[in-house]
């Protein structure tokens, strides 16, 4: 009956580290003052690729060990509840792009003719796009927080990145 | 902004159009991914890393990294974008540059220029070269052979906005230097005709003619070293 109980609460604990694990992947590419590793980029890809699926294979597994072990797991809620945590947490942040909560994306984006009006000073720097005879100003202020803008222009769909 | 580094893509590889979010930040560079496949791409490389893509390469649209000054007289139909009401207090001040000059960098120092120093950097057939701004602040145009080709990059007449050509015209190598007491112009010695900052010649026996316009890129060069390993880095008297 010992033996029986440590294993409920082993695979339990496995089941919440592996999560947290998960959910702080991300964490590799959102630190900018570290020089990331090829090979950590490479796991934190795979979490962000195949995030949904492992995160939801860590709940199901949760909950069937919690199941099966119940007599075991029943009179101990708080400690049950603190390993379910880390798991329903990695699976929270896989519906979220953190990046995108920092950075918000250009979705409201309006232009203007460049004779009628301007957030900006003339003296403040623009990328500057010219493709068959239309051109577009986009200042560098707005990219440096956006970071991208697709968008079309001439025809082409383009992609204005700063 | 990190990196400095302003490129358009175009959004299309291999005829199929993708629609790009921001991913994440790998050595204080932005990584984009795309919504179509997830895959993950370098910003200033234009190259995919990581996903189904992988090592497929944007290509890449010419632009201009100019003062909106500059921008407006040579565009005056041009259009702008505003910026979003919702994020007026979140967007960079004038001045981010200098903010953004005390954020330590990644990767080792190399001790041939300090790792934020900003520099215009080219390449022209298969060669890299870094063109310190300093430098470009103090001459006004620098003159070399990149490629096997003559190029000049230019200082713009706002002290900011820098461009490259090559400095050829009529078949002729040219020498162009700032004219005396002006930014805006640029004599060659060996005709006289004037230049402005779009490469054409506006007086002189060479008016009307067009350099050939290279892309130039102003980044940290921290930065142009990493994604140009073998560049070469303009020295004064070189």
């Amino acid at each position: 009956m010992f033996r029986r109980s440590r294993l409920v609460w082993s695979s339990l604990a496995a089941l919440a580290a592996a999560a947290l694990v998960l959910a702080s992947l991300p964490l590799v590419i959102l630190w900018p003052l570290f020089d990331q590793p090829p090979a950590l980029l490479r796991l934190a890809y795979l979490a962000r690729a195949h995030g949904v699926a492992l995160t939801l294979a860590l709940l199901t597994g949760f909950v069937a060990v919690a199941v099966r072990g119940w007599s075991t797991v029943r009179p101990r809620p708080g400690l049950l509840a603190a390993l379910l945590l880390p798991v329903l947490a990695s699976v929270g942040l896989k519906t979220v792009n953190v990046a995108e909560l920092i950075f918000a994306p250009a979705d409201g984006t309006r232009m203007v003719p460049v004779a009628e009006g301007q957030d900006i000073a003339d003296s403040d720097m623009v990328l500057g796009v010219s493709i068959a005879g239309a051109a577009r100003a986009y200042p560098v202020r707005y990219l440096a927080f956006h970071h991208m803008i697709n968008d079309r222009l001439g025809g082409v769909p383009i992609l204005p990145t700063y | 902004m990190l990196c400095h580094t302003g490129l358009v893509w175009e959004r299309r590889v291999d005829g199929r159009e993708l629609h790009f979010r921001l991913g994440g930040i790998n050595h204080q560079n932005f990584l984009m991914s795309d919504e179509e496949t997830g895959s993950w791409w370098q910003q200033v490389s234009g190259e995919c890393i990581l996903g189904p893509l992988k090592g497929k390469r944007l290509r890449r649209v010419p632009s201009d990294e100019v003062t909106l000054a500059i921008w407006r007289s040579e565009h005056p139909d041009s259009t702008i974008v505003r910026f979003d009401a919702r994020y007026l207090h979140r967007y960079q001040p004038s001045d981010w540059e200098q903010r953004v000059a005390g954020i330590p960098t990644v990767g080792a120092a190399d001790g041939v220029l300090p790792p934020r120093a900003l520099v215009a950097g080219v390449e022209h057939h298969g060669e890299a070269a870094a063109y310190p701004l300093d430098l470009l602040r103090q001459a006004g145009s620098v003159p070399h052979i990149l490629g096997g080709r003559p190029v000049v990059v230019l200082l713009g007449p706002d002290g900011k906005s820098t461009r490259a050509f090559e400095r050829v015209a009529g078949g002729r190598e040219l020498d162009l230097y700032r004219e005396a007491g002006g930014a805006r112009w640029w004599i060659d010695a060996q005709t006289g005709s004037r230049w402005d900052f779009t490469g054409r010649a506006v007086s002189g026996p060479l008016a009307g003619s067009q350099l050939p316009k290279l892309q130039t890129s102003v980044e940290y060069w921290f930065d142009w070293k990493r994604y140009h390993p073998r560049t070469r880095v303009y020295r004064a008297g070189r």
